[in-house]
Parts: structure tokens; sequence; C-alpha cells
């Protein structure tokens, strides 16, 4: 089920009267309502798999007990090997199978060994990557003793397959979404009237500004031979935008529906393109899986306390791996490894500045330097962000070859007017709420409630009179 | 109690955007459209009718009933599958008693497509609002769901204050405005198009469209109605770029139809010469002139007066 679709408009009221209305006397009832409908969000897709989610579920739930139970160092080993074996191996299979069989037929072809394979045509179940992660990270938690495992099995369900973070996130950690599962939700109207104002802007994000680009991206990168470089940068940059607007606007609906029934999901995007360097934008970009990767693989290959060149290995490996989660195309892992050089800088240099607080803080505007920092920022994810869409390497480097050309300085062929207003306005708009969770979380601001209703009417107007046609969300595909 | 409160507020919030829809819904409906007025033709005149031209943009834009001695009515749609042209044969099959032929485009796609999947999936409202399709729900019957705002918006305005309606084809059906477009680049735009044409074709589709046409050539058989399929004519740049393979499938299984039935007559204009750069308003279209051009040869060849 999409979020920006009618099935959705209707389940979401209907599961909202009866959480809060029906099953609001007891929490397990309440729990089971989350579970059910999660189901049945998720089935609305594909209901095979939901027998593998549940799967991959059970699993978990039974290392967690299993770890409960058990003092035994290897066996607690084998138990969380149990689960990491059984989650990547499914992840792997449906995802990477024909992409390892591939690659490999083509090594001993290039040795001269042709090696005849047969792929699967396999499907992608939904949002695999994200709750596998999710699943995952509870039973390496709870094996670190972070976490204690639960017995709540309808608990415990719920919270893997909650379904407004379901199929794409935020990847939430399993010691800050579950224990809301526990405790009683009590409906706070500013928490559900904000969280309608975060979806209502992520509606935005993603019909107006997202589906928008896709039509200018789709033409660009389907016919990117026909154009001219400085057309290709444009393509690029919509692209770009398309994917900021198509996964935060996701993440925005996903926090908003989930503070509609009490829970609070952790933030996702935190304006990633007011970023100053690399290692800003990392922090400010898909926060949950960034965290994830850095938690679960960079620091315990040993983060940043040893040697530079160690912290260098460990960037690369994270950054690698991070493309491959994205999917299965050496388009990915080049993404990765790209993204990991650019830190190379910040990486080797001694002296280090973390960019926590948000640029130009206190100030309405930011100044030169600042500007160029987030220009440079922006044009080098734009450049790599290319990988992400095309379809093989060559096409990318033909893609970036047009970029780098003398017809970078040609007029472009596509160039609309008002595509760049509707980017200006949600930029405008994030700028003047950066230290915000989002951009219309205006509740508090000391300004008159016509003004508050207009803007809102506003946003509505916006994304009726120009939102673009329907469009799946990218991210599902990962 | 805070529930009550936050509903009450958002349901406030909620309703002059309902109103508004409603609204909408109303005006649109009042709008003459070629859906209706065709669907209004056929259930006027089908009792004389001699000539029922089926199809999509390939017969739409290419054939000109007016130009025709006998009793011809243009009833293709943009887009419109096989599958949708059963529906409207079925529908006044037997309110047709003077019907003498069917004709139906046989293009790149026509076997590999299908409305019910893809970008076009909307205009399957016009099937359930003006042809009664019901293999679809509730949904297919609002407009303000399959369309975009915006757009629908500026066609109330333009029909309340101009009083222009949606009709865009000619009393007979033939799609004047559709073929009156200015001429696309033919050079530069038919790889564009023939890519784009041959993302859309799947393999799945092919048992609906040749299941659809079948059953509508045993029908003609069994009341001794003749079916003329053509393949209309295309820009070389357009001919080059599409899969070879697809385009040979069409041509098999169109001619394993003609082995089927003996009252099919297929001509093929896909290569034809005779048509010349000023024919075309796009790859894949022949602008007014072109059609009334391609009428003429069809007409000469099919034995239609």
């Amino acid at each position: 089920m999409l979020f920006n679709s009618l099935e959705f408009a209707v389940f979401l009221p209907i599961v909202f009267l009866l959480y809060w209305y029906v099953f609001n006397k007891n929490l397990k009832l309440q729990n089971l309502l989350l579970l059910v409908s999660s189901y049945i969000f998720y089935g609305w897709w594909d209901w095979r798999f939901l027998t593998m989610m549940a799967f991959t579920t059970l699993i978990d739930y039974w290392v967690g007990i299993g770890l409960m139970n058990n003092n035994n160092k290897t066996q607690r080993k084998v138990l969380l090997f149990t689960s990491v074996i059984l989650n990547l191996g499914l992840l792997g299979f449906f995802k990477y199978y024909n992409f390892f069989i591939e690659s490999f037929s083509a090594a001993f072809t290039f040795f001269g060994q042709p090696f005849n394979v047969s792929t699967l045509n396999i499907v992608l179940p939904v949002g695999i990557s994200f709750y596998t992660f999710q699943t995952m990270s509870y039973a390496i938690d709870v094996y670190q003793e972070k976490l204690k495992p639960t017995k709540d099995i309808v608990s415990f369900f719920s919270f893997v397959s909650f379904f407004p973070q379901l199929v794409a996130g935020p990847i939430e950690r399993a010691s800050n979404l579950l224990p809301q599962f526990y405790v009683e939700r009590k409906f706070d109207m500013q928490k559900a009237i904000d969280g309608s104002r975060q979806m209502l802007w992520g509606l935005f994000k993603k019909i107006v500004i997202a589906d928008n680009c896709a039509v200018y991206v789709n033409d660009i990168f389907g016919n990117y031979e026909a154009y001219n470089g400085i057309t290709l940068l444009i393509g690029a940059i919509f692209f770009t935008i398309q994917i900021y607007g198509d996964f935060s606007g996701y993440s925005d609906i996903a926090i908003g529906c989930a503070r509609l029934f009490g829970f609070n999901l952790m933030q996702n995007f935190a304006y990633p393109f007011f970023s100053r360097d690399m290692p800003e934008l990392w922090r400010r970009w898909h926060i949950s899986l960034t965290s994830w990767f850095q938690d679960y693989v960079y620091f315990p290959l040993g983060g940043s306390r040893g040697s530079k060149w160690m912290r260098v290995r460990n960037t690369f490996i994270v950054f690698i791996l991070s493309g491959l989660w994205h999917g299965a195309n050496f388009t990915y892992l080049f993404w990765g490894f790209i993204f990991a050089v650019y830190l190379l800088p910040n990486l080797l240099s001694d002296k280090k500045v973390k960019k926590t607080k948000v640029v130009a803080e206190g100030r309405m505007f930011p100044n030169i330097t600042e500007v160029f920092q987030m220009l440079t920022t922006f044009i080098l994810v734009v450049l790599i962000t290319i990988f992400f869409r095309v379809r093989d390497m060559s096409e990318g480097m033909d893609f970036l070859g047009e970029i780098f050309s003398g017809s970078i300085l040609a007029l472009p062929e596509v160039f609309p007017i008002k595509m760049f207003s509707l980017i200006a306005i949600m930029f405008i708009a994030e700028w003047l709420q950066r230290d915000k969770l989002h951009a219309l979380e205006i509740g508090n601001m000391k300004i008159p409630a016509v003004l508050r209703y207009s803007i809102y009417y506003g946003v509505i107007a916006i994304i009726l009179l120009m939102g673009g046609s329907q469009q799946d969300f990218i991210y599902f595909q990962f | 109690m805070q529930v009550r409160s936050y509903l009450l507020k958002l349901a406030l919030f909620v309703l002059p955007l309902l109103m508004f829809f409603v609204y909408l819904e109303y005006e649109l409906r009042q709008i003459p459209n070629d859906f209706n007025y065709k669907s209004g033709y056929l259930e006027k005149h089908a009792d004389s009718l001699e000539v029922l031209i089926l199809g999509s943009s390939h017969s739409l834009s290419f054939i000109r009933p007016e130009l025709m001695k006998s009793s011809a009515f243009n009833a293709a749609s943009l887009h419109q599958t096989l599958k949708f042209d059963r529906l409207i044969y079925e529908k006044f099959k037997g309110r047709m008693p003077e019907l003498k032929t069917v004709v139906i485009p046989i293009s790149y796609g026509s076997y590999f497509t299908s409305l019910s999947h893809g970008k076009d999936k909307w205009r399957l409202k016009d099937y359930k609002l003006y042809y009664d399709y019901d293999e679809v729900g509730l949904y297919y019957t609002l407009n303000v769901l399959n369309g975009s705002t915006p757009h629908q918006i500026r066609e109330v305005l333009s029909y309340k204050t101009k009083n222009e309606h949606l009709i865009t084809c000619s009393e007979k059906g033939f799609g004047l405005q559709f073929s009156r477009n200015a001429q696309a680049n033919l050079e530069k735009t038919g790889i564009k198009v023939a890519k784009a044409h041959t993302r859309e074709c799947s393999d799945e589709f092919i048992d609906e469209n040749v299941t659809a046409l079948d059953a509508i050539i045993k029908s003609c058989s069994d009341r001794n109605i003749n079916v003329i399929l053509y393949t209309a004519p295309a820009w070389h740049t357009y001919r080059e770029n599409i899969d070879s393979a697809t385009m040979q499938k069409t041509y098999d299984i169109t001619q394993k139809l003609i082995k089927k039935y003996s009252n099919i007559k297929y001509i093929n204009y896909f290569e034809d010469s005779r048509f010349i750069n000023s024919d075309f308003r796009d790859v894949d279209h022949l602008n007014e002139n072109g059609a009334t051009k391609f009428t003429r040869i069809f007409m000469s060849d099919a034995g239609i007066e």
C-alpha cells in the first residue's frame, strides 16, 4: 500500500479509529491491531512475502529467547550466527543471487573460461533490506547485552512489521522502538497535530517535488544520448532532488503517521543539502542506515580508534557495504566507493572540525564560505548520484563524460522554470526551518492562526494543483 | 476526549477540500467529451452502421469515416487496446444488423500492452463510465481520482467561461484535434518514441489481446462480417528503432489468425513509401492531410465504399 494512495487514505482512518476507540483499553489488543494492520499493509503488495517476514521475525524472536536463557559463550555465538546467517542469507538470495552468479560468469569468461549459468527470475520482496536490518540489530543488541530480550511475541512482531516504517524505514533500533510497545500509549493532541503536519510536508516533497522531477529524470536518463552536457547535469540535479523528496518525504510521512499512534521514530533526514562537507552530509542523510552501519560494522571493525589507515579501511568497508545494501549492481558499489573517496581528505586530515550545528545558526543567511561549501558538497553528491540511476557503469561513464565535455557550456535543452520554482519553495521552507524536525513545524511559532491555516491550505493547493503523476517510492526497490 | 477533539479539528479542516472535490466531480460530468459523444452516437446510430472502426490512435487519426459512402463510424480512442475494442463491439453487436465491416489496426504494441497496467490505467474510468466496463471497482467511477486535478480544474473553467467542451473528434469519430497538432521532429524523436513503446511491451499481455481479437473475429465470422486488419504507416526513424523481434511476433500472431478465419483481410502499410514527411504528424501518426490520403488508399485496398 502506498502512502500516497486512496487505499491508504481509507486504511489509516480505520486503523486510527479502531486503535483509539475500540482497542484503547487493552495494550495487548492495541499491539495486536497494529500487527494485523501492518500485515494487511504489507500484504497489499504481495501476500506471499508475509510468510517470509513472519519467518525472519520468528527466528530473531527465538534467538532473543535463546540468548536470554543461555550463558554459554559458544552457544550464544551460535545463536547470533544463526540469526545473522539466516537474515543475510535470505537477503542475499533475494537481492544478490543473480548479481553474484552473473559476476562469476563474467569473471570466468574474462579469463578465457566461458561459464554459462542460468539466473533465476526472483521477485525482490518490498522493504526486505529495511526489516532485515531492523530485526538483525535486535539479535545483535541482545547478544551484546545492550538490550533485554522480549518474551512478548506480539510486541516483537509488531516492532518488526510496524507499518509506518516497514517498507522504507527509518530503520529503527529495537532499543528505541520496542520498549514503546510495552507501555500504555496516551493520545497526545499536540503530537498528533504535529504528526499530521509532518505527513503533509512529506506528501508535498513526494508528490510535488519527487513525482514532478521524475518526469524530467525519466526522459533525460532514458534518452541521455540525445542530450547535451548541461541538460544531463540538470537531469542529475533533478534526480538527486527526486531521491531526496521521495525518500525524506516517505520518512516524514512515516514519522508523522507513527506519532498519530503515540510512537516516536528517529529522525532520518536533517536537511542534508545544507551540509558544508561530506561527513556532515552523512550525519544528515539516511541517518538510520548510517548509524546502523556505524554501530554494527564501523565500530566493531575498530572505528576511528586505530591508525589513520585503519580509519580509511573501515570507512571504505562501510561505504562499499552501504552501496551493496542499496542494490546488486556495480553502479551501487562504485557509488559507495566514491563516497568513501570523498571522505578521504577529512579522514587524512589531522584537524577535525565536526560540524554538528546547523549552518548559519542564529543568522538568516549563510556567509560566502558556507554557500561555497554547501554548493561544492551538493555538486559532488549530484555527480555520484548519477550512478544510482544508470543501468550500468558504462552508461554512467558516458553520462558523466558528456557532462564534462564542451557541451556543458551549451544552452540547456530542458529547463523547466516551474520545476525549479517548486524546488526553490521546498528549499526556502526547509532553510527557514532548518533547526526544526520538519519544515511545517509551525505549531509553536507565534503567528496568527489565519496565517498558519493559509500555509496548510497553500501546501495542499500546491499538491493538488502541481502534483506529479503517482510514482512508486524509489527506496521500495531496496 | 482529546482524540475526539483532534478528529473534529481534522474533519473541519478537511471538509472544504471534500466539498471542493464533490463539486469538481459534478462539474466534470457536465462537460461533453469524446467518450460520451462516441458512446451516445453508437446508441443512436448502431442500427444503420455498416463500417465500425475500432482501435487506438492508429485508427483514430488515420481513418476518416466522412470520406466513406457507407455509414461508418470511428469508435477508436487513444491507447484503446484490443480488449476494449471487444468491449465496444460486444456492447453494440446485437444492435448493428447492417454491419458489414469491422476495421482494427494491428500496431507494434497491439498484442503486448494492456490498459489495465501502466501509466494509462486511469483511462479505465472512461470505459467504466460510458461503456459499462465492469472489471474495475468504484475507484474508476470518479473522474477526480483518475486524472490530474490542475488539468481538471482548467477543463471546468474553460467549459464554464468559454463553453469549451472536450469533444475533439469529428461528427463520425475521426480524431480531428489529435491529427492537427504541430508536426514533431521526425528525425530526432524516432528513437525516443520507439524506445518508449518498446518499454511498454510485455509478452504477459499477449493472451489478453489475442483472446479479445479472436473473439471479435469469431463473432464477425458467425455473422458474415468482414474484418479488416491493417498496420499503419510509420516513419523510418521509428521503424528502425523498435524491437524487430516483437514486430515479427506481431506479424506471426496476425498470420495465425488469418489462417484460422476466412473473413479476415490484412493490409500492411508499415513501410509504405507513399506516405512522405508531409503526411506525418509524428513518427507513428499521420496529420489531417495524411489521414485523408491514407483513408482513400485504405478504402480502395479494403474494398470499402
